[in-house]
């Protein structure tokens, strides 16, 4: 009886329930990072207006709700808004998890931002900085966004260490490990959405290195929904910038979408020749099936034409009185023509789905293909005097080392007058010799036409690189976290270089010009590709878009396997993750050198490495105030490709000595919040050993052109970070960040020079570099600013930076034994090795910006920034060593004396003016 | 769903590519002439009175350090009878008059092949230049600081587009080459310095020269490492037959001695004269007439080409150059080959 009455009221109730649940909206809001509940968040219901907040779970309720629909908007502090559209029935609708998307605190930094750095070593990959993103973290905010004007590197670790991921998957590069951010250069608002890292964190992503990490995130789902519109009006580093992106937002229909097209324009008001002839493209799509499942499509690219500045000597910025002198460049019929450009067009195709295994189960499948053609061009010749007019032959110096001083007088009248454009690249002579070039001998040989000995050439490294990652995450009953990932890639980089313009000529002819000068008698030897030669009986006269010089595959495949364990006992946390992988790479001739024709067609010797990684993250929450970390990872990877071989662009021959890279790294950090005041101290210890790094480059002392391969580098940092941030009054508050470390070689590494038309060893040694310094980011770097936010939306700051204790790029020539001479002595052995060290420097920045709300539903803004404000003109922000050394051949035995060195400076006063509108 | 983002991505692409900065070629130079010069304000001065002017104005012997710098608004013109493209010529080109029958060398840069082909007219601005003198041969060149030389080089394209213009590309005639044969080589004078001569039916000579120094032939040397290969080879002195790979004489070495691990480049020099006249002791330690030394950098490209054997008859065609010591004596008359295809074995 009771039983029954008790089934009847509990039935009834049921009812009741049920009644009362009719139409309504429910649903749980879960941060994108680590899908932990975010409580507080407002969610308004429009048109109605109703409002609720979540609860300490993350849930929200709307209850008795008219069907129709309606559109749920999301706000929190710290999160991107979000903004769903909703059909109501009779049901109470519950739409699961809501993600919400940490938000970025302030304008994304463009990768443009940094010069680009040209140096004699023409490598082809340009490393850029890193950190280029804007985190939650303290420390790495102020010296992301304060630092980059000195091309400051965080922990002094090159960007190779820092992972870069988009949707998911690593986009680093394949073979050089430098972060990718070109490859969505001036698509910033497109890549908004990020989670970053810091340090030795482990993320959901992966384990990450020691640079932390940082995950893009573009499912147009958790794109803020609507329009944003952006103008740019700058002196820095381009003229324009327009941007504009949209985003659907989740559709009721399970449909999201969205879009973004960008292009910047134009020059700088430093550096001649540099410019900009840049666009962006993004698209991408997404669909919700059920709320288990999703897949999203998306394209991006950005296909960017820009002209590079090339560091030169000191006498030469001295002669043309300032810092910014780029001999790249000439005049040509009235108009600027830089010779090295680069342009690339690298398109990414991506496909992510989701299955939400359940609330605590979660698997992401990403694949991506990266492809397209990356192009640097540079002025090449055949024969004659060097045409770059900052050659050491023209410039004073010469004059005054040979015993000329009448000479280098008028010569130095010559640059400070610029008579007949001696400061720049005679564009006309080159065209009047190439008209000149019709020669029987050629013509018997080639055919009819002017054959080329000027022209530009365009290097080429042009990728398919194919990536899948499987990432799965289970969060426990007694929530412990497990983290885990399958990865795996595909790259196949074609190498090559092609006629570019040939300046009134008609031909190139393909030969080696440093292997005719060595090996005339037998004209195979200088062939650059001996089955044409076979086929022809010549050289192959390559036209424009034809490839010349050398043409070969690099390959690589890497699989790896992840996982991390997170486990939370009361206010400690640890996280426990290891990895292991494996790398094989090898290189693929396409054409057989005449130098080395056994050697160079074909797959080189395969390289195999096991890569491993250890990582353990501990941290203790003493309140919500206090908080201390501590990590330690151990890891073990393979080396570059570019190291892998001592001259790729001619034989398969692997560097000698080569192996494994193995990095040491532990920090500690205390955190400190308490209301708006924010601060961090860390300390960091780390070691990088068995590097490996190939140069090449015409050798005085050998007189010839050589690679220098050296192995064991080895590398420690360790030094301290700390940042704070301290609200002072109202909306003032006062920030602060420095870093002091010690970024030093702590071996003296082992070196094997060879010639390169021969093989033929010339050299091997150590390089005697020990404890000297990593170069080019400051060892010192600290910035105090002022801030200010004001209820009415306008943001006021003001920020003084210090700089110091940063050191020249050291080429490893002059402190080899090669160099050194019999009667030298100690002081003089100590000169010729010592390095560089730059003053110091302090630069003050300040922006200020506004943005107004119009009918509720607009947001017009600007933002201004100025930086150096105090224009100063001569702070180095960074250079190298050239390679080249002076012969003095009259003394009775041969001495050397090093080449200068070249310089790049940061620019005076600029200004970044920022319109935008969204809405 | 993938070709579809591919057609979508080619038409970007199209778009994107288009784009890149055109620059318009500019106009052929025209050939500069003598009214262009004399527009210039400059008088026209022949080689053979340049050359007669530099040993008045200098007062000179031939083995000294002498030089003449030019502060006259003159001018001279020649056309280019030399190519630099082989190597065994090296920042230097000789011009001919073909009026005075006289020739003379201009120390330029590198690579002049390029610039100045030969068989091109070329007017020389001499204002501002220096000739100078080295061991009996006259050049046009550059002051020079070094007080062993009488002159040096213009270093730089531009100082060198400053002085030396470009005229019509007339192309090399008969009437370029002096002719010597077994009949007239006595009458072959000091005017013909730095002209192109085909030496017909001259000969090829192995042995000890019975003038000069009487060296041992063929024989080559190395500044850098003041290494003599002769001496290596004892009495008869040819070692070259150790160092040539093939154990055959060439006109120049580039290889490796001792345990160095780079190459040293040795300059070859070749004895070549006619029957009768080979045997002669020559006077006052001079070369005797007939006899000339073929001297070929080892950075020629065709220094691996091998020298006619002893006794080999020869059809030679090089610029016919002198060599003093330092007061002028031990003269010999060395001979500059273009390339190894002017050596046309009879």
């Amino acid at each position: 009886m009771k039983i029954k009455s008790l089934l009847t009221l509990f039935l009834s109730l049921a009812t009741l329930v049920a009644v009362a649940q009719e139409g309504g909206v429910k649903g749980r809001i879960v941060s994108r990072v680590g899908r932990t509940a975010v409580s507080g968040v407002t969610v308004t219901m429009m048109p109605s207006g109703q409002q609720t907040t979540s609860e300490a779970d993350g849930t929200f309720l709307f209850e008795m709700v008219p069907g129709g629909e309606y559109s749920l908007q999301f706000e929190a502090d710290e999160f991107e808004p979000l903004t769903l559209a909703v059909r109501v029935g009779k049901v109470m609708r519950d739409l699961q998890q809501v993600i919400l998307v940490p938000a970025v605190q302030q304008e994304q930094l463009d990768d443009s931002i940094f010069a680009e750095f040209d140096s004699d070593l023409a490598t082809d990959a340009n490393s850029l900085p890193t950190s280029l993103s804007a985190s939650k973290d303290i420390f790495n905010n102020i010296a992301s966004y304060n630092f980059s004007e000195m091309r400051f590197n965080v922990r002094g670790y090159d960007s190779q260490y820092q992972d870069v991921y988009l949707n998911g998957v690593r986009m680093n590069d394949a073979l050089t490990g430098y972060s990718p951010w070109s490859l969505w250069s001036g698509l910033n608002d497109a890549t908004r959405n990020q989670e970053v890292t810091s340090g030795l964190l482990a993320s959901d992503a992966g384990l990450g290195g020691i640079g932390g990490m940082t995950n893009i995130n573009t499912r147009p789902s958790q794109m803020r929904k609507g329009l944003r519109a952006s103008l740019v009006n700058g002196n820095q580093n381009y003229r324009f910038r327009a941007m504009v992106t949209y985003a659907s937002g989740q559709q009721d229909n399970g449909w999201s979408y969205a879009f973004s097209l960008s292009t910047r324009q134009g020059g700088n008001d430093y550096v001649d020749g540099v410019y900009y002839n840049a666009f962006g493209y993004f698209a991408t799509v997404e669909k919700q099936f059920n709320a288990r499942h999703r897949l999203s499509f998306m394209l991006l690219g950005a296909p960017t034409e820009r002209g590079v500045q090339q560091a030169s000597v000191q006498e030469a910025y001295d002669l043309v009185g300032n810092n910014y002198y780029n001999p790249n460049w000439g005049w040509l019929n009235g108009k600027k023509r830089n010779a090295r450009v680069r342009d690339n067009h690298e398109p990414v195709v991506m496909a992510n789905y989701t299955f939400d295994i359940s609330d605590r189960t979660n698997l992401d499948v990403a694949t991506s293909f990266r492809f397209g053609r990356n192009g640097y061009s540079a002025l090449t010749w055949q024969n004659g005097p060097d045409p770059r007019p900052d050659y050491y032959r023209y410039l004073p110096s010469y004059f005054m080392r040979e015993g000329d001083p009448v000479g280098a007088a008028w010569q130095a009248e010559y640059w400070r007058g610029n008579v007949d454009n001696i400061r720049y690249l005679d564009w006309e002579g080159m065209y009047q010799t190439n008209y000149l070039q019709t020669n029987p001998v050629d013509e018997a040989e080639y055919g009819p036409g002017r054959r080329s000995n000027y022209m530009i050439e365009e290097r080429h490294t042009d990728q398919r690189d194919w990536n899948l990652a499987v990432n799965f995450s289970h969060l426990f009953r007694n929530n412990t976290k497990l983290n885990a990932g399958l990865t795996m890639r595909r790259n196949r980089t074609e190498y090559y270089s092609e006629v570019k313009d040939l300046l009134g000529g008609d031909y190139w002819a393909d030969i080696d010009k440093f292997a005719q000068r060595d090996f005339a008698s037998d004209p195979t030897l200088y062939q650059n590709n001996l089955d044409y030669y076979e086929k022809h009986g010549h050289a192959h006269a390559a036209r424009v878009g034809d490839k010349y010089s050398y043409d070969y595959y690099a390959h690589l495949f890497e699989g790896g396997a992840w996982a991390s364990y997170n486990l939370q006992w009361g206010g400690l946390g640890i996280l426990v993750g290891g990895e292991i992988g494996y790398t094989q790479m090898w290189r693929e001739g396409l054409w057989r050198k005449g130098l080395f024709p056994d050697n160079s067609q074909g797959n080189s010797d395969k390289l195999d490495y096991l890569n491993y990684k250890g990582k353990l993250n501990l941290s203790y929450r003493f309140s919500a105030a206090h908080s201390l970390e501590a990590n330690v990872l151990y890891m073990q990877q393979a080396p570059e490709f570019r190291a892998a071989f001592v001259s790729p662009r001619t034989r398969n021959t692997v560097t000698p000595n080569l192996e494994e890279e193995k990095v040491f790294a532990v920090d500690a950090s205390y955190n400190l919040r308490v209301g708006d005041l924010k601060a961090r101290i860390s300390g960091y210890y780390t070691t990088i050993a068995d590097q490996s790094k190939v140069l090449s480059y015409y050798d005085d002392v050998a007189s010839t052109y050589t690679n220098f391969a050296m192995s064991g580098i080895d590398k420690l940092h360790f030094g301290l970070e700390a940042a704070a941030q301290i609200p002072l009054y109202r909306g003032l508050s006062l920030r602060g960040a420095i870093s002091w470390g010690q970024y030093t070689y702590s071996s003296n590494p082992f070196y094997v020079q060879t010639q390169d038309n021969s093989a033929e060893v010339v050299s091997v040694g150590k390089v005697y570099w020990e404890d000297f310094h990593v170069e080019s980011t400051p060892q010192l770097a600290a910035s105090v600013g002022l801030n200010f936010r004001s209820n009415n939306n306008w943001f006021l700051s003001l920020d003084w930076n210090y700089y110091d204790n940063m050191y020249l790029s050291m080429s490893p020539v002059y402190r080899t034994d090669a160099v050194i001479s019999a009667g030298m002595s100690d002081a003089d052995i100590a000169n010729i090795r010592r390095q560089e060290k730059f003053d110091s420097a302090y630069v003050l920045n300040a922006s200020i910006g506004k943005n107004w709300s119009i009918q509720r539903k607009y947001t017009l803004g600007f933002s201004l920034s100025v930086d150096n404000l105090l224009n100063d003109q001569d702070i180095k922000t960074g250079g190298y060593e050239q390679t080249r050394l002076v012969k003095n051949e009259e003394t009775t035995v041969t001495s050397y004396q090093p080449f200068d060195s070249k310089y790049f400076y940061m620019f005076g006063t600029t200004y970044y003016l920022n319109i935008y509108f969204r809405f | 769903m993938k070709s579809i983002y591919k057609l979508l991505l080619m038409s970007l692409v199209v778009a994107a590519t288009a784009c890149y900065n055109d620059f318009d070629a500019p106009e052929m130079d025209k050939p500069l002439t003598a009214a262009d010069m004399e527009a210039m304000g400059l008088d026209y001065i022949s080689i053979k009175d340049v050359k007669a002017r530099f040993w008045s104005e200098t007062g000179a012997g031939a083995g000294s350090v002498a030089a003449w710098k030019v502060d006259e608004p003159l001018y001279t013109r020649g056309k280019v009878i030399s190519s630099d493209r082989y190597g065994s010529i090296y920042k230097t080109m000789y011009i001919f008059d073909e009026e005075s029958q006289s020739a003379i060398e201009l120390k330029v840069t590198s690579g002049n092949y390029l610039y100045y082909p030969a068989g091109r007219e070329i007017f020389v601005a001499l204002q501002g230049l220096t000739l100078g003198n080295y061991r009996g041969m006259v050049s046009i060149g550059a002051a020079s600081v070094n007080p062993k030389y009488s002159n040096d080089n213009i270093e730089s394209l531009t100082q060198v587009n400053k002085h030396v213009f470009r005229g019509e590309q007339i192309g090399l005639t008969a009437a370029d080459t002096l002719v010597v044969t077994r009949n007239n080589y006595a009458q072959l004078t000091e005017d013909a310095l730095g002209c192109l001569v085909r030496f017909e039916g001259v000969q090829s000579v192995f042995g000890q020269a019975q003038w000069g120094y009487k060296n041992n032939f063929p024989n080559y040397f190395a500044n850098s490492n003041s290494y003599d290969a002769t001496a290596k080879g004892g009495v008869d002195g040819v070692a070259w037959s150790e160092l040539t790979a093939s154990g055959q004489a060439t006109w120049a070495l580039a290889g490796k001695m001792n345990d160095d691990l780079l190459d040293t480049y040795f300059y070859g020099s070749a004895w070549f004269a006619y029957e009768d006249a080979k045997g002669s002791a020559g006077s006052d330690s001079n070369a005797a007439p007939g006899n000339y030394v073929v001297r070929t950098s080892g950075y020629a490209q065709f220094r691996d080409a091998v020298i006619p054997t002893n006794g080999t008859e020869v059809d030679l065609t090089a610029i016919y150059t002198k060599y003093t010591n330092t007061s002028g004596r031990y003269v010999t008359y060395q001979l500059v080959l273009c390339n190894d295809a002017d050596v046309v074995v009879k």
